[in-house]
């Protein structure tokens, strides 16, 4: 398996153009950005409701220069597994077929669709963007939103911790399951040429901070990401056959207060929750030296 | 057309949205110091606009496309980028 070694040898064509809808700074572009560079040209994608299916445009212009279809909030997997039945049935078998959802497409509103498909061993990409929030609706709160965030609903903080959403698509022992960051290009452009040499029901779940519902200017969204990963509350790794690897072991350590402090939405964090996540982060960590 | 080869959105043609003009959105702008670059490739790569492509050894900004979001200047690691300001005089008015 031929993975890119280097920044060098990374394409410079766009599938997803320039001039699209996001904000500045956006981190669900820039997602989408990047693993396009890896899925290449013969690519469906389908988007549930989410900021990225209106980022890309709707109607009469789109950003995508590959075929793009917006489902349903629930749907995006199944529409997805519709799409590969079609294509095998016209004998097409060099496409990826890519379910691309956000948190609540996938975690939430859309999770019955994303475990009947992984039950059923659809052979396709199911892509999650997670910026924590429901941006596209002004940023309430979902099941993925970490303990103790300030949201449009939650004013003095989420009262119930974040759901291990990795956890719970391990379980279901997909053909290949990847975290990512948008910090980290190459090692997410490396997981999406893996992941579409394997066939099999797919998941990456890639942090794209959204600046927003964060709480950071605009143009922290790749320094949050990569202190997300610095300070081990997003560790990336990858899973084939239910073996952990991980792949990117951050270069510096910086203690979990230095991340959240950044952010407005943890303005309300207590000092026993901030301990409890270092200990979950030092615990991380102590896994992958030993 | 062959059903083989796939159809896009079937309203836009492909990459349509790349005719829009950004310059609207933007405050500020990249400027780039090609006499510190060292072509790491790192902005290409963090642009969520496709702003930045390399182009002959150098790294050029399409201004079209950049809204001026400042993620290429914070993350160059030989500081290469700095953002500069777009608007000059009173505040809201644009000097062209």
């Amino acid at each position: 398996m031929e993975v890119y070694k280097t920044l060098a040898e990374i394409p410079q064509d766009e599938l997803f153009t320039g001039g699209h809808g996001g904000c500045r700074g956006c981190g669900a572009a820039l997602a989408v950005r990047q693993a396009m560079k890896a899925l290449g040209p013969r690519t469906i994608i389908n988007i549930p409701a989410s900021c990225m299916a209106t980022i890309g445009g709707s109607g009469l212009t789109t950003a995508w220069m590959v075929p793009f279809y917006h489902s349903l909030f629930e749907c995006a997997p199944a529409v997805a597994s519709g799409i590969r039945a079609a294509l095998d049935i016209q004998g097409i078998k060099d496409v990826n077929v890519v379910s691309w959802a956000g948190d609540a497409g996938t975690a939430d509103i859309g999770f019955q669709a994303l475990t009947g498909a992984a039950e059923r061993q659809e052979n396709i990409i199911h892509v999650c963007y997670d910026n924590e929030t429901y941006m596209n609706t002004g940023g309430q709160a979902g099941s993925v939103t970490p303990y103790q965030a300030v949201t449009p609903d939650t004013p003095t903080g989420k009262p119930t911790p974040r759901k291990d959403m990795l956890a719970i698509m391990a379980a279901h022992r997909p053909a290949y399951l990847a975290t990512a960051s948008v910090a980290y290009p190459l090692d997410l452009i490396q997981k999406f040429q893996k992941a579409k040499a394997i066939q099999g029901f797919r998941y990456i779940h890639i942090l794209a901070p959204c600046f927003r519902g964060w709480g950071i200017r605009e143009d922290q969204t790749v320094q949050l990401a990569r202190m997300a990963v610095e300070c081990g509350l997003w560790q990336l790794y990858e899973e084939v056959d239910g073996r952990r690897r991980v792949t990117v072991i951050p270069e510096r350590r910086i203690p979990v207060r230095e991340y959240l402090k950044l952010q407005g939405r943890f303005k309300n964090i207590d000092e026993a929750t901030v301990a409890a996540l270092q200990a979950e982060a030092d615990r991380r960590f102590r896994e992958v030296q030993s | 057309m062959a059903a083989k080869e796939l159809p896009v959105v079937p309203s836009a043609r492909p990459g349509t949205m790349a005719a829009a003009d950004m310059s609207r959105l933007r405050e500020q702008r990249p400027v780039i110091d090609m006499g510190k670059c060292n072509l790491c490739r790192e902005c290409l790569l963090y642009c969520p606009d496709a702003a930045l492509r390399e182009d002959k050894n150098e790294i050029k900004v399409y201004l079209q496309f950049c809204k001026g979001c400042g993620i290429c200047a914070l993350e160059c690691p030989t500081q290469a980028i700095t953002m500069v300001g777009e608007y000059a005089g009173n505040r809201g008015f644009i000097d062209k």
